[in-house]
């Protein structure tokens, strides 16, 4: 079987192909550069510094392409599994911290799941830093990954490590703990 | 745990996405990672996950000795012998248990195909100390000093400072004479003085005026206006900064109604 356009082949063939020769991870390089960026900058919140993290995600992608088994889950959710391991490893090892973008949190579903009216989203807003350095970094990639990257249970499962029931547990749970710190302050 | 908000994220256009790829550097890049181990088990869920973890892939050496006796033993010791200041942690840790069971079994289905199957899998050694693992999660917290150069949050607040807010609020308070206010004891009949709080949120807003007063907590109209009239009688605000400009910012405050 002789394909003489790279375009036709599919991803599974590539990344077999890739695990020879490493001209053939381009393709896939272009296809996921900009959804393991975004990933990574919502995170950083620094151009340059999301640059260097992803292209760090990819290199090491590239390295262990032969460990990477298809197991069902597309390619873009073991870079992002990789990409926001490196993340962390970059929290870590420079001490920084990781950034949390607000508005995402008064977004439709979030609002939808803790059950707050819309007159009552500014002062979910101001009480947002505090409930939410409650959390573990894992438990905020949950949401996170659940509800502004929109992902699925068992892709969320496979990125963090867990489960697919026991990321859908977790999830809740930390949705049933946000809502009891509001109705608190609110009652 | 410490984390740097922002209430915007920045927006990204396509173009500086583009600008920051670059496959050769990547291809060039990718041997220097050739050795490590790429699912560093850092993003884990807090001590629990990682205790179970660690019990999980114990039982799977042991069993795979086929000594079973020592395999409880293990176990029993990997939770009694560790040092667990936190009552709370012990509590959690029973039904975390019943979950080391399915993952236990998960490793031992994706041992051979999973990428890093040896990322988390510490020796039998290291089940004695199962708080040892999540430490290196617990050390990237602590440096909160050195981190904040970047972000620099200031919140709204009273001038001079807030003791003289208080102070003014309490001189100039009035404990409403309105009917609304009191209530009908219902033994005696008689009336009496209700005593409480009203908490107000409102806005400070770039210029320092407070602005948008709105009842949180409400014990009654009289009450109510009482306190925003007051709350509306100071007027010396510092605004919010962010990065050192100013911003629009939100509180909350507890106004005290008390029978003297």
């Amino acid at each position: 079987m002789t394909k003489s356009n790279i375009s036709e082949y599919t991803e599974i063939e590539l990344i077999e192909k890739a695990k020879k020769d490493k001209r053939f991870f381009e393709p896939l390089y272009k296809k996921y550069f900009e959804q393991v960026y975004r990933l990574v900058f919502s995170r950083v919140q620094d151009t340059d510094l999301a640059g260097d993290i992803t292209s760090e995600a990819f290199g090491k992608a590239l390295s262990h392409l032969n460990d990477y088994k298809f197991q069902g889950y597309p390619l873009s959710a073991w870079l992002a599994r990789i990409a926001l391991n490196s993340c962390y490893d970059y929290f870590r090892s420079q001490k920084k911290q990781r950034y949390v973008s607000l508005e995402n949190y008064v977004s439709h579903d979030i609002v939808f799941e803790i059950e707050i009216d819309d007159n009552e989203k500014e002062l979910w807003l101001t009480m947002l830093p505090e409930v939410l350095e409650k959390l573990k970094p894992a438990e905020l990639e949950l949401i996170e990954l659940r509800f502004f990257e929109g992902k699925s249970f068992a892709e969320i499962g496979y990125i963090l490590d867990i489960t697919e029931g026991n990321a859908k547990t977790r999830t809740y749970r930390i949705l049933k703990r946000l809502k009891k710190h509001f109705k608190r302050r609110t009652s | 745990m410490k984390y740097n908000f922002v209430n915007k994220a920045k927006k990204l256009t396509p173009a500086d996405i583009k600008a920051h790829m670059n496959f050769d550097s990547v291809v060039k890049g990718a041997s220097i990672w050739a050795g490590f181990k790429i699912g560093s088990a850092l993003l884990k869920l807090g001590t629990k996950v990682s205790t179970a973890v660690v019990a999980g892939t114990s039982t799977v050496v042991v069993t795979a000795a086929v000594v079973v006796a020592t395999n409880t033993d293990l176990l029993k010791s990997s939770g009694d012998s560790s040092p667990q200041p936190e009552s709370q942690a012990i509590e959690e840790l029973l039904p975390v248990e019943k979950d080391s069971v399915t993952q236990e079994e998960t490793i031992v289905a994706a041992k051979v195909d999973s990428l890093d199957a040896n990322a988390v899998q510490p020796a039998p050694l290291q089940t004695k100390k199962p708080k040892k693992v999540s430490v290196p999660v617990v050390t990237s917290n602590n440096s909160a000093d050195s981190i904040k150069a970047e972000d620099i949050i200031v919140e709204a607040r009273p001038l001079p400072d807030f003791q003289t807010f208080k102070d003014f609020v309490d001189r100039e308070l009035k404990y409403p004479v309105d009917p609304i206010g009191v209530g009908i004891n219902e033994e005696t009949e008689e009336k009496e003085a209700l005593e409480g709080y009203v908490e107000v949120f409102w806005t400070i807003n770039k210029e320092g005026k407070a602005e948008n007063f709105k009842i949180r907590k409400s014990m009654g109209q009289a009450f109510d206006n009482e306190a925003i009239r007051v709350l509306k009688l100071y007027q010396n605000w510092q605004p919010a900064s962010f990065n050192g400009s100013a911003v629009d910012s939100n509180l909350r405050f507890k106004v005290n109604f008390r029978v003297k």
